[in-house]
C-alpha cells in the first residue's frame, strides 16, 4: 500500500506509511493533562495543530484531538493516558487502523483537492487540520504546507477517494 | 450553497459540511404521562413552520461534530445569526440594530 | 368557451387558428360565495370542477396569490402512480389513477396522460424484500404491480446499466404498468376550463392574507389582497402555505415546507420509454414529450419557502442518474428549479375537516401530490359538500396525529414518492 498512486509533475499523490493514531476526547478545562501524558501542549482551538518530533496533534472539535505519532509509541501513549485517567476522565481510541493516509504534495495539490472538497482551501493555513468531506466521504484534511496536503479517510471510504483522485490527477496532467 | 457559520469552530463553512436537524427550542415534556393526548401531538407533531424567521438546529456533521441553533429566514434562506446549543433565541431586534 | 373536437380543431386550422377565443375568464372577486377554495393548483381548480360538476354547488371561487397552476402543479416531475404500501394509500392513489384514466374526455381537453409505466429499481437485499412486499401487498388490495427480474427490467428500459459491477447494481425492479406521466400544466388548465365553463370563478393574482371566523368560531371568509369575500365554507389547498393560511385561523398544523428540485435536460430523441425510480440513489426520471429528461429527486433538508433550493441536491441527483444511466454521462442540463411541498410526519396527506366549523383543508401531499391530483379534488368536493370525509379519505384525517392512527408510508416509502 505504500507505493505513490498516481504522479506527475504538479502533483504526487501517495498512500503514506502507517502511524499511531488515536481519538482524544476530553473537556477542555482538562488540556493539560492531556498535553502531559501526551507530552505535546495540546492546541485550544478547532482547526490549530501542533508538533514536536514525531507527536503531532490536531483539534477537531470542542472537546476533541487526533493524535499521531510513531507505530512504535503507541502502547506507550495509551499506558501514560491509562495512568491519567485516574485524576482525569477522557476517552482515548486508538484508530490507527481505520483510516489511511493519502498525501497529496505539489504545486498544484490545492487544485486537486478542490475536485472533491467543498472547502475554501485558499483560506486553510500550514499547520491547520479539519475534519470535512471529499466527495461524500467524510476525511479528516490536514495541511502541512502551501503546497502540502495528507487526507485521512476511512479505510472503506478509501477505494472511492482514491479512484477519484487518480481520474482527477489524469484529468489535471492532461490539461483538462 | 448555504454558507454556514458554525459557532464552535468560529468559521464560515459549506452547507455539505452540516446536517438541518428540525426546529429548536422544542422541550422535551419532562412528565409525558401526565400530559394530554393534545400536548403529547403537539410536542411531537405541530412545528412553527413559519415563512419567515426560523429557529432550528443544525449540525456540523462532517465537521467538529457539534449540534448548534440557527435564526435563518425561510424565504430568503439568509442566516441572521447561529449560536450555542443550550444559549436563548438571539432578540431579533437587538441583532437587526446592530447591523 | 369552444368544445375541442376534430371538426373545432379543422375550423381553426383553416382560418389560421386566429379565432379560438379564450377557455376561462380572468374573474374579479364577487362579495360572497358559497365556497371559497384557496388555492389554483390541480388540486383546488379540480375541487372547483368536481364541487360544481357532482354536488351541483356553482357558487365557488377559487383564491390564487400568482398565477394558475403556477405553484407545484407546474414545477412537478408529473408522475402518476398508485403503488403505496398500506390500504389507506393504495386506495385513495388508485382512486386518483381510476379518475386519470378517463379525464381527457371528461374534460374535453388532452391532459396527455400517457400509460408508459413506472419502474422502481431495487439495488440491494433490502430494496428487494421491501418491493416485492409492496407488490404482494398491491395485490391483495387490487392494484396493478409486479415483479421484474434484471433482465426484464434492462428490456424494459434499455438504457439502463443493468452490470452487476455497478456500484449500486440492479437486483431486479417493481413495475407499474398503469402508472405513467400526464402534462402538469394541462391538468390545471384542463380543470379550471371545464370549471369555469360550469360557473366557477378563478381569482388569480390575489394573495389571501388570513381566513376571518366569526363569534360563534366558524368561517366567515377571507381577507385577500382584494378586500374581504365572504363564505360559509373554505377550503384550503395551498401546498408549502397551508400552514401559514391555517395559523390564521388558528389550526395550527402538524406540517413543514420543504423546496423540491426538479431539473431538465437539453431535449434529445425519444430514449426513455418510461419513469424510473430509484430510492437508494435518490433519484427519478422520465422523458417528456418535447425531448428533455425530466429528473427529480428528494427535499432539500431544511424548511424554506424560497422555491429555489440548493445545488448540492441537484449534483447528488444527477450523481445518481449517472451511475444508473451512464449513457447520459454527457447530457447537458437546461434548467432547474424547485417547489414547495408540505410534508406530514407520516408522509401521508391530510384530507378532510378540522376543529373549526367551514374550514377543510387538504394539504400534507409532500412530494408525490401531482399524481393524486383528480383522487384529492375529487374527496375534496365530496368532503366540503357534504361535510363529512368520504371513506376514501376518512383515515386521513388531522385527528390522527392525536389519535397515533398514522399511515406510515415514510417508513414504507424510505424516500421519495
Amino acid at each position: 500500500m505504500n507505493a505513490p498512486v498516481k504522479s506527475f509533475d504538479g502533483i504526487t499523490v501517495s498512500v503514506q506509511p502507517p502511524v499511531a493514531r488515536l481519538n482524544l476526547r476530553i473537556a477542555p478545562a482538562d488540556l493539560a493533562a492531556a498535553s502531559a501524558a501526551f507530552g505535546l501542549p495540546l492546541p485550544g482551538k478547532i482547526g490549530q495543530g501542533a508538533a514536536k518530533g514525531d507527536h503531532a496533534a490536531w483539534c477537531l472539535g470542542p472537546d476533541e484531538w487526533l493524535l499521531h505519532a510513531a507505530e512504535a509509541d503507541q502502547a506507550a501513549i495509551t499506558a501514560a493516558f491509562a495512568k491519567a485517567r485516574a485524576t482525569t476522565p477522557h476517552s482515548l481510541t486508538v484508530i490507527s487502523d481505520r483510516e489511511i493516509t493519502i498525501a497529496i504534495v505539489g504545486p498544484r495539490a490545492q487544485e486537486l483537492l478542490s475536485v472533491g472538497c467543498p472547502l475554501d482551501l485558499a483560506r486553510m493555513a500550514p499547520g491547520t487540520a479539519k475534519r470535512t468531506l471529499f466527495d461524500s466521504a467524510q476525511v479528516v484534511l490536514i495541511r502541512d504546507a502551501d503546497d502540502g496536503f495528507r487526507i485521512e479517510v476511512w479505510r472503506s471510504f478509501f477505494p472511492h477517494v482514491s479512484e477519484l483522485l487518480d481520474i482527477a490527477t489524469r484529468e489535471l496532467a492532461a490539461g483538462l | 450553497m448555504l454558507l454556514i457559520h458554525c459557532p464552535y469552530c468560529d468559521d464560515t463553512l459549506p452547507e455539505l459540511e452540516f446536517a438541518y436537524a428540525g426546529e429548536a427550542h422544542i422541550a422535551r415534556p419532562a412528565d409525558p404521562s401526565k400530559l394530554t393526548d393534545e400536548e403529547w401531538r403537539d410536542f411531537l407533531f405541530i412545528r412553527s413552520n413559519p415563512r419567515g424567521l426560523h429557529a432550528e438546529r443544525w449540525r456540523h456533521i462532517n465537521g467538529c461534530g457539534r449540534f448548534f441553533n440557527a435564526l435563518r429566514d425561510t424565504v430568503s434562506d439568509r442566516f441572521l445569526t447561529t449560536y450555542k446549543a443550550g444559549q436563548p433565541r438571539p432578540d431579533v431586534t437587538k441583532l437587526e440594530a446592530a447591523e | 368557451m369552444t368544445h375541442f373536437s376534430a371538426l373545432s380543431l379543422l375550423k381553426n386550422a383553416l382560418t389560421g387558428n386566429k379565432n379560438w377565443t379564450e377557455q376561462w375568464p380572468d374573474a374579479q372577486p364577487k362579495k360572497e360565495y358559497d365556497v371559497i377554495i384557496v388555492g389554483a393548483g390541480g388540486h383546488g381548480l379540480g375541487a372547483a370542477y368536481y364541487l360544481a360538476k357532482e354536488h351541483g354547488i356553482t357558487n365557488v371561487a377559487v383564491i390564487e396569490k400568482g398565477w394558475l397552476g403556477g405553484g407545484n402543479t407546474g414545477r412537478n416531475t408529473t408522475i402518476i402512480r398508485s403503488n403505496y404500501l398500506y390500504d389507506e394509500s393504495a386506495k385513495l392513489y388508485d382512486h386518483a389513477l381510476d379518475l386519470w384514466d378517463n379525464l381527457s374526455t371528461e374534460l374535453n381537453y388532452n391532459i396527455m396522460y400517457s400509460k408508459r409505466g413506472v419502474m422502481m429499481l431495487a439495488h440491494n437485499v433490502h430494496d428487494v424484500q421491501s418491493f416485492q412486499r409492496h407488490i404482494h401487498s398491491n395485490r391483495l388490495n387490487g392494484v396493478d404491480n409486479r415483479w421484474l427480474s434484471t433482465a426484464e427490467a434492462k428490456a424494459f428500459c434499455p438504457p439502463l446499466n443493468d452490470s452487476p459491477n455497478a456500484r449500486y447494481p440492479v437486483m431486479g425492479a417493481a413495475l407499474q404498468m398503469r402508472a405513467g406521466t400526464a402534462r402538469h400544466d394541462a391538468v390545471a388548465w384542463g380543470y379550471a376550463r371545464a370549471a369555469a365553463k360550469r360557473g366557477v370563478d378563478i381569482i388569480q393574482n390575489c394573495p389571501v392574507i388570513s381566513i376571518r371566523r366569526g363569534a360563534d368560531g366558524s368561517v366567515e371568509g377571507v381577507e385577500t389582497a382584494k378586500g374581504f369575500i365572504r363564505a360559509k365554507k373554505v377550503a384550503v389547498s395551498a401546498a408549502g402555505h397551508t400552514s401559514v393560511i391555517m395559523q390564521s385561523a388558528g389550526v395550527r398544523m402538524p406540517l413543514e415546507s420543504f423546496p423540491l428540485q426538479a431539473l431538465v435536460s437539453e431535449p434529445i430523441k425519444p430514449i426513455f420509454p418510461c419513469v424510473v425510480m430509484s430510492n437508494t440513489v435518490h433519484a427519478y426520471i422520465s422523458q417528456s414529450d418535447k425531448g428533455e429528461l425530466v429528473i427529480g429527486s428528494g427535499t432539500d433538508q431544511y424548511v424554506s419557502y424560497s422555491q429555489r433550493g440548493g445545488l448540492p441536491l441537484i449534483e447528488h441527483t444527477v450523481a445518481a442518474i449517472c451511475e444508473v444511466f451512464p449513457i447520459f454521462n454527457r447530457m447537458r442540463m437546461l434548467r432547474k428549479w424547485g417547489g414547495i411541498v408540505d410534508v406530514t410526519p407520516d408522509r401521508s396527506a391530510i384530507l378532510g375537516k378540522t376543529p373549526v366549523k367551514g374550514l377543510y383543508v387538504n394539504c400534507g401531499w409532500g412530494t408525490g401530490g401531482f399524481k393524486a391530483t383528480p383522487g384529492a379534488a375529487h374527496l375534496l368536493a365530496w368532503t366540503v359538500a357534504n361535510d363529512e370525509p368520504h371513506k376514501l379519505n376518512a383515515p386521513f384525517t388531522l385527528e390522527r396525529f392525536t389519535t397515533g392512527r398514522l399511515i406510515d408510508e415514510a417508513a414504507a416509502a424510505a424516500v421519495a414518492h
